[in-house]
């Protein structure tokens, strides 16, 4: 079996994000990326298949600019066997949509029977590229993926796991894998950084271009600390008031 | 006196010698060809403190005689200086059985002597430890059979000896020239008589055959010990004890840790033969105490008898890997993962061991060779090598503690006398903010001039290295090297042990080499000096139980400055944690990357250190420390224990802080 | 502009965030509301049966239920649409919208601009409920089976977590520690975890001493969680705590230790009684859920 995970390169969950100058972005200077973790876990999910019949062949994309070869030597390094680097002037903003075709043309040159995605990359949190690769290749899409054993594909729902089977190839969006993502060996670090990884110009792919949300103005995350504490009085006011506040201020109910 | 080999007798003796010590060297030679199955690592550096060791260590017993050993220690001393001199005199016996020469001296009055004050004692101490084994045995020590047989092989030699030596007065059989037995010559006329010579003859026999059957015997117990203990203590590691060993060319290397048993040197296999399976490691073993699946001895034990069980087929096949020792079925990675790497085990071992680098071979053979470390202990490493701290907390937060102090970096500061390493404990984790607020204060008080590295100033990689992987110790130790090159820094003052030891001890071995020292010991300069003044004026006086970092105390020796420390203050009675402190201080749980993994089985290290310190006579309102990790594990355990009330966790440098004399009043 | 909302339903009734979004919709145009039926429905089926529709429509909104953002995300593909998820305000503008939206695992808010046609999925609680509001008249639309390729096989009920989401996965969290003095006072917490609809955690005292089983521990050596809003109760703030949670969003500390560190990244705190401090919350939680 042939299994093609897609993976995007984000800034690591530690960094702390800080709004750059334009205040419609993030500044990137000196922070440290990483696979996203959605990613990660689809990555893991992808090698215990490949742990369990080794015949497995694991293959790793990414559209992104030329830093992101990092990510695909990360993912080689925790055994992918190929990567493919879909690089070029417009592959930083390209959206979903624009991604799923370009990556749709990926998955017909490269022929896998499974392609896995990650949920949604913490980035742009938007979750939107499995639905558009599916919609693009004409293949299911099975979301919330947490589990692959066998020919069973656990899908979270409420309350529990909905079984699938897929008939054909499939694309799956992954959120959890059974185990944390798996550390790479000294010798697969070692491994990875000899492996070529061939480039394609995203120009070149079937990609186009699609509409997608632009941003406007970003805000930085509040500071931690200065937070609300009510030192003294009656708790069970406190209480109310940041039932309150939690629904007006915060918005987190 | 004279041999009773006359005739064909003494060429019955010279068959009997060369069959014994034939079938002595025969397995020694088998075992030396297994032992250097082991890579070639070089232990002839360091040649005075290597004699001087050996003087010490193993002509003075003095690792043997030590709290709580005292009695047995002794007794094992002169059961050893006894068969010392006993060699020699037996050299005597088979030379002069033999060949009918004298080797020089054996005719003075003080040979005599001491052959025959030795016999006696060793009869004693024979008692003692047999005495010992049956009735009061050491709950850790092995009480096989092997030690009974040893023990009676040497009665019976000292008595045989005793004997032989009686009769042979009695018989007029001492040599011309010779002083007789003046201890066994003593019962000579209680054996007077036509028998005295047969007796003579007889134990002389039984002596002699006993002493080859000793020698035929002693490498296939853990006796053996009497041999390998010289050289074992002679190529023990010199290299300061707190540093683990360099992985060289680490990129260009195959394997990692011990792959196989060939990755292992050859002194880590002397240690195997050598292990006298006393114990004296696992009385010390933290992991062990608190009922882990780890008990140091056995780990020594394991990879010895992994080589006698797989050496014959390595060393018949050149290509034949074997077993790697983390995957042998004897060891399991729990008991390896376990280790709080405390150096217990390292103190205790009387025959200089090395327990710590075997079972940070496995580990790294675990974490670089098969990517498998527990999954806690992973995600710590992800965070140093993706955060530069083992929480992931975010690199560019590192100085926020510092914001309010205005604590120059090097870049503010370029002249600063001391970098303070900061840690990433006391660079994230409020508790331990505070001390380093604290260190920042009393650095001020002393007008020591310091600077920080600021957001350059990464994990200094010693957990990621005691988890095994090496490889990411490597990347922090340069960066940080690299980041302190940038800065033109010389010296460098820690708070965290674990960064001074690692600064200190391993960084040289990738050219970073400054004069580093723990802030505990440099405030005691400060003091010493007159740099510092305390006030401790209106202070309370308050009992403070001393609690030894192991990263301070064992792997260092510093334990007498951070008292000194206590000491200089008023209103601080110190107390210890009797009897766990100084060598024998009880590791608080964090050590050796065991911070960042899970502890589920058994009780908690540091609760266990808890009851330690509640359990003390004198009852201590504080117990204060030199270890931010410490600090952690110990807030931890007081607050599970509900104590928190009664005894209140502290780093030395808060108490200092607390006594600063006020420059306004 | 058309705005076609979705309305999700659950035991026959609709979901709040749908009526949420219906009210908002309202505002923003024209509404036609249409909802999916059936048990166990698939996302791909789904959204194959509402193409037709909201192709006709300029907004497409959904609420950001699992089922929902699923829903969206399908449909904006489909259709080839401008999209956003997980939106928490939305307004017009101009000929487009413009929507906020948390970004960098809600460490950022970013203000996006949307052309339309768009489809946007919708937070719960983004917008309010207007009071005494009749809910939207809702045609139906049937999406049976599944979609091509695969196969549903079984649904595997959730043994443990008594019907609740996995830590890693929850939006909210009710954590407690040490100050909770012992098991049998985890009914109110578990109380309080049901208005929220929350996933329960502990400290590491507390699983060690047994009351919670391990799967809930959260901090260093165990889960990292990032939700949008963690209640801390009796965790006095060690950082093997923090280390797994100080991702949170917004983070609520209740803890009698006025010097307790937790409350130096809390964003509300309370120094007091949790035994009293728990059971008023609840009881103004679901007032304010009511909308009061």
């Amino acid at each position: 079996m042939r299994i093609l995970v897609c993976i995007k390169q984000v800034p690591d969950s530690t960094v702390r994000v800080k709004v750059g100058a334009d205040g419609k972005s993030v500044a990137t200077d000196g922070i440290t990326w990483a696979i996203s973790p959605y990613d990660e876990y689809a990555m893991e999910l992808a090698l215990e298949r490949k742990d369990a019949d080794p015949s497995t062949v694991v293959s790793v994309v990414t559209v992104g600019p030329s830093r992101s070869r990092d990510a695909l030597r990360q993912a080689l390094a925790m055994g992918a066997d190929d990567a493919t680097l879909v690089t070029g002037a417009a592959a930083e903003a390209a959206g979903g949509i624009a991604l799923g075709s370009a990556l749709a043309t990926v998955v017909r040159e490269i022929g896998p029977d499974v392609v896995l995605v990650g949920r949604q990359a913490s980035d742009d949190e938007q979750g939107l590229v499995g639905a558009a690769l599916a919609h693009a290749l004409g293949w299911p899409l099975l979301t919330n993926v947490e589990r692959w054993t066998g020919d069973e594909i656990w899908r979270a729902t409420e309350g529990g796991h909905e079984v699938w089977k897929a008939t054909g190839p499939a694309v799956l969006s992954v959120q959890r894998s059974e185990k944390e993502p798996r550390y790479p060996s000294l010798p697969g670090i070692m491994k990875a950084k000899k492996k070529e990884i061939p480039e394609k110009d995203l120009a070149s792919l079937d990609g186009g271009a699609a509409p997608s949300p632009s941003v406007v103005a970003m805000e930085p995350p509040p500071a931690r600390g200065g937070g609300k504490i009510f030192k003294e009085g009656d708790v069970k006011q406190h209480a109310a008031a940041i039932a309150k506040a939690l629904r007006d201020e915060a918005k987190v109910l | 006196m004279r041999p009773p080999t006359e005739g064909i007798f003494a060429l019955v003796l010279a068959a009997f010698t060369l069959f014994f010590f034939g079938a002595f060297f025969l397995r020694a030679w088998t075992l030396y060809r297994y032992l250097r199955l082991g890579w070639n690592e070089d232990r002839t550096d360091h040649w005075a403190k290597r004699l001087r060791d050996e003087l010490v260590i193993y002509l003075g017993q003095r690792k043997l005689v030590k709290r709580p050993y005292y009695a047995r220690g002794i007794a094992h001393a002169f059961i050893f200086w006894g068969f010392l001199v006993i060699t020699v005199g037996t050299v005597d016996l088979l030379l002069s059985g033999i060949l009918g020469i004298h080797p020089p001296f054996t005719d003075s009055g003080l040979f005599a002597w001491s052959i025959d004050i030795f016999a006696v004692v060793v009869l004693a101490s024979i008692v003692l430890a047999v005495l010992r084994r049956a009735f009061f045995p050491p709950p850790r020590m092995h009480v096989a059979r092997d030690g009974y047989v040893i023990l009676a092989l040497i009665a019976v030699l000292m008595l045989s000896l005793l004997v032989f030596e009686t009769a042979g007065v009695a018989a007029e059989l001492v040599e011309r020239g010779f002083t007789p037995p003046p201890i066994a010559g003593l019962f000579a006329p209680l054996v007077r008589g036509p028998y005295a010579s047969a007796v003579y003859a007889g134990a002389w026999w039984v002596h002699v055959l006993t002493v080859l059957a000793f020698a035929a015997y002693l490498p296939r117990t853990k006796h053996l010990h009497i041999v390998t203990t010289l050289p074992n203590v002679l190529f023990r590691s010199q290299r300061p004890r707190g540093a683990l060993r360099l992985v060289e060319d680490i990129e260009e290397r195959e394997t990692f840790g011990a792959a196989t048993l060939r990755d292992l040197s050859w002194k880590q296999h002397l240690d195997g033969y050598t292990c006298t399976e006393c114990g004296r490691c696992s009385d010390q073993c933290p992991a062990l105490a608190t009922g882990k699946p780890l008990d140091p001895q056995k780990i020594v034990l394991d990879l010895r008898d992994l080589l006698l069980a797989e050496g014959q087929r390595l060393l018949a096949d050149p290509a034949a890997t074997g077993t790697p020792p983390a995957r042998q079925t004897a060891t399991k990675p729990e008991e390896l993962w376990a280790c709080t790497t405390c150096a217990g085990c390292v103190e205790a071992c009387p025959v200089t061991i090395e327990h710590i680098d075997k079972i940070v071979d496995m580990r790294r053979y675990l974490a670089m060779q098969e990517g498998d470390v527990p999954p806690e202990a992973q995600r710590a490493m992800t965070n140093i090598e993706r955060a530069g701290n083992p929480w992931g907390e975010p690199r560019d937060a590192r100085a926020d503690w510092a914001k309010d102090l205005g604590v120059p970096t090097f870049a503010e500061a370029p002249d600063a006398e001391y970098l303070y390493f900061v840690g990433c404990a006391a660079s994230y984790d409020r508790r331990n903010q505070k001390v380093a607020r604290a260190l920042v204060q009393v650095l001020r008080a002393a007008g020591v001039s310091f600077a920080i590295l600021g957001k350059d100033e990464t994990c200094n990689g010693d957990p990621a290295r005691r988890i095994g992987n090496e490889y990411l110790w490597q990347m922090q130790a340069q960066a940080n090297i690299a980041a302190m090159a940038a800065a033109g820094v010389k010296k460098v003052v820690a708070s965290c042990p674990h960064c001074f030891n690692t600064i200190a001890h391993e960084y040289p071995q990738l050219g970073g080499r400054y004069e580093v020292v723990h802030a505990l010991s440099l405030v005691d300069r400060l003091i010493a000096d007159g740099r510092l003044r305390l006030d401790g004026a209106g202070a309370a006086t308050e009992t403070v139980a001393y609690h030894d970092p192991c990263y301070l105390g064992r792997h260092n020796k510093i334990y007498d400055e951070p008292r000194s420390v206590l000491d200089r203050m008023s209103g601080v009675e110190r107390v210890e944690i009797e009897p766990h402190h100084r060598e024998r201080g009880f590791c608080c749980g964090a050590g050796g990357g065991r911070m960042w993994m899970e502890e589920k089985v058994g009780q908690r290290v540091n609760h266990r250190r808890v009851d330690q310190l509640l359990a003390i006579d004198k009852k201590a309102s504080k117990v204060a420390s030199g270890c931010p990790f410490c600090l952690i594990m110990l807030e931890e355990g007081v607050g599970a224990k509900g104590v928190h009330e009664q005894v209140k966790p502290v780093d030395v440098l808060e108490l200092v802080a607390s006594r600063l004399e006020r420059k306004d009043a | 502009m058309n705005v076609l909302v979705i309305v999700e339903k659950k035991d026959g009734e609709p979901r709040r965030v749908s009526l949420e979004i219906a009210a908002k919709a309202e505002e923003l145009g024209t509404v036609t509301a249409v909802d999916v039926g059936g048990d166990r429905l698939d996302p791909g089926a789904a959204a194959s049966a509402l193409a037709e529709r909201a192709k006709a429509a300029d907004l497409v909104l959904v609420g950001a239920t699992p089922f929902g953002r699923d829903l969206a995300a399908r449909l904006a593909a489909a259709l080839g649409r401008v999209y956003a998820s997980e939106v928490a305000d939305l307004e017009a503008e101009g000929d487009g919208l413009v929507a906020v939206r948390t970004m960098y695992a809600g460490k950022v808010r970013a203000t996006v601009r949307l052309p339309l046609p768009a489809v946007a999925s919708v937070r719960a609680n983004a917008f309010p409920l207007p009071e005494g509001g009749a809910p939207p008249k809702t045609e139906t639309v049937h999406a049976g089976g599944a979609q091509k390729g695969v196969e549903f096989v079984r649904f595997e009920a959730a043994k443990e977590s008594g019907g609740r989401v996995p830590l890693t996965e929850a939006r909210a969290i009710v954590s407690a520690g040490r100050g909770l003095k012992g098991p049998e006072n985890w009914k109110m917490i578990e109380e309080l975890a049901d208005v929220l609809g929350a996933a329960i955690g502990a400290s590491r005292a507390v699983t060690d001493a047994g009351w919670r089983p391990n799967e809930e521990q959260v901090g260093q050596t165990g889960k990292t969680v990032t939700p949008d809003l963690y209640v801390a109760l009796g965790i006095s703030g060690a950082i093997q705590h923090l280390a797994g949670m100080s991702g949170s969003k917004v983070i609520v500390a209740v803890n009698k230790d006025p010097d307790a560190d937790i409350f130096k990244i809390a964003d509300y705190g309370v120094v007091g009684d949790l035994f009293e401090f728990v059971p008023a919350f609840t009881e103004e939680l679901k007032k304010v859920k009511k909308g009061a």
